[in-house]
């Protein structure tokens, strides 16, 4: 069990932080992001002897996603009560991106499964197999999903900004 | 992707790597849940098993109380009737989701860029003439983007500057199909699921055409969706979402979208 720990803390410590910014990509919520990060940890220490090392980081790549996902689909956030209060931080509260117009502003935007392929896949730089993977789904639905999320995020980033993106448009007039 | 993709994915990734508030999170609480949760597992691992071994217990004893007579020796057995044999399930027939309007790639065959360029042209080309709203004056701008991430797939995104509700775009992707199309549909697989079958009809040269929309944001806005089996093994896949003010929903309706598709396919 020492040795399990230990491996598990060096894994926590080395991986926590990008996996937060990860799931701050795909919520827009430091707070959230934090909690999503958190059950993905504990799903993945319940686990821990079964992991293999090679792929660890997918494992916490998937784990992290389809924790979004499922929270998205149930359409309810997570809420319980604790004893502590929360420490008011100004920081955290300016850090929300709905405070601030901005791309993660537009990317809050697009439909949650197009926003995590867009996130696995230029954000995590992972191939459209490997988000496959993540996913569950084939290459064919990450390829239209990713040209459908890049779609939204222009449209939402247009919105919000009220920037004309030029599209690249050809063959209009035949 | 497009240089302007390029460019937003950049920018998104700038963005992303601003400051980021101090983790609250501590290795010790998530070690006491993660163990906490092994120990959950296995208690219900043991509930199973001892579920299990219960339920085999009583079930054999119930067997041995409804036990048949033994026969009496040199009598007769009773003949059995051969088991009557089950019709064949033709298992090359691509089990397509109703509600999927995203064939998985490995049950199809994917078309050449040639066909998805001429499809796309041809669906820009009925857009552009209003088929969509048998309007000619609601000023609808169709827009022909080149975009096919080598999938088969392509957009044409409709813009109305008088309407609103005429803003949608069109997503079309072109494949072939393997299998007999009308053995994949049915009322049950819709059954349950977030959206409907509206229509299913098969034309006078064998093209099976089902249309569908969807009760909720299954897909991501998704509101109307048609898949269109030709047969010279071809599969039109249209969906049509919504563009740019969310509030306002397209007023495109199922059954102009399916006379776009019967077009596209007919001559694409």
């Amino acid at each position: 069990m020492a040795r399990r720990d230990d491996d598990f803390a060096e894994f926590f410590a080395a991986r926590f932080d990008g996996a937060r910014r990860m799931a701050y990509a795909l919520c827009g919520n430091w707070q959230e992001a934090e909690e999503l990060t958190q059950a993905a940890f504990v799903s993945m220490y319940a686990r821990w002897s079964a992991i293999h090392v090679d792929t660890v980081d997918a494992y916490l790549r998937k784990v992290v996603t389809r924790g979004f996902l499922d929270t998205k689909r149930r359409r309810r956030r997570r809420e319980h009560t604790v004893a502590e209060l929360p420490e008011l931080s100004v920081e955290y509260e300016l850090s929300s991106v709905e405070d601030r117009p901005s791309l993660l502003v537009a990317l809050q935007k697009v439909p949650p499964r197009q926003r995590a392929v867009l996130v696995l896949r230029f954000l995590q730089d992972l191939s459209v197999q490997q988000v496959a993977d993540a996913l569950r789904c084939s290459t064919g639905t990450v390829k239209s999903q990713t040209a459908r999320g890049l779609t939204a995020l222009r449209t939402a980033y247009e919105a919000t900004n009220g920037d004309v993106w030029l599209p690249k448009v050809v063959g209009c007039e035949r | 992707m497009t240089q302007d993709d390029s460019e937003l994915v950049r920018m998104l990734r700038a963005e992303l790597a601003g400051p980021e508030p101090p983790i609250r999170a501590e290795l010790d609480e998530i070690v006491r849940r993660g163990r906490r949760a092994i120990g959950m597992r296995r208690v219900g691992v043991a509930a199973a098993v001892f579920v299990a071994v219960a339920s085999i217990g009583a079930g054999g004893v119930a067997l041995r109380g409804i036990e048949e007579p033994a026969q009496p020796l040199g009598a007769a057995s009773p003949t059995k009737a051969p088991p009557t044999s089950t019709p064949l399930v033709n298992r090359s027939v691509p089990m397509i989701s109703v509600c999927d309007p995203w064939p998985d790639q490995d049950r199809v065959i994917n078309s050449s860029r040639a066909d998805v360029d001429r499809a796309l042209s041809r669906l820009a080309d009925v857009m552009k003439r209003g088929t969509a709203t048998e309007s000619t004056n609601m000023d609808i701008k169709p827009e022909y983007i080149a975009s096919f991430l080598d999938g088969g797939f392509g957009i044409v995104r409709v813009t109305s500057t008088v309407d609103k509700s005429r803003n949608y775009i069109v997503y079309l992707q072109v494949n072939g199909y393997i299998g007999d199309p009308g053995g994949s549909f049915s009322e049950s697989e819709a059954a349950g699921e977030t959206c409907r079958m509206s229509n299913h009809k098969t034309l006078s040269d064998g093209t099976i055409v089902q249309s569908y929309q969807s009760s909720q944001d299954r897909f991501g806005g998704l509101l109307l969706a048609l898949r269109v089996h030709t047969s010279q093994h071809r599969l039109y896949t249209l969906t049509v979402e919504k563009s740019g003010d969310d509030t306002v929903p397209p007023s495109m309706t199922l059954g102009e979208l399916t006379t776009i598709g019967e077009t596209v396919a007919k001559e694409g």
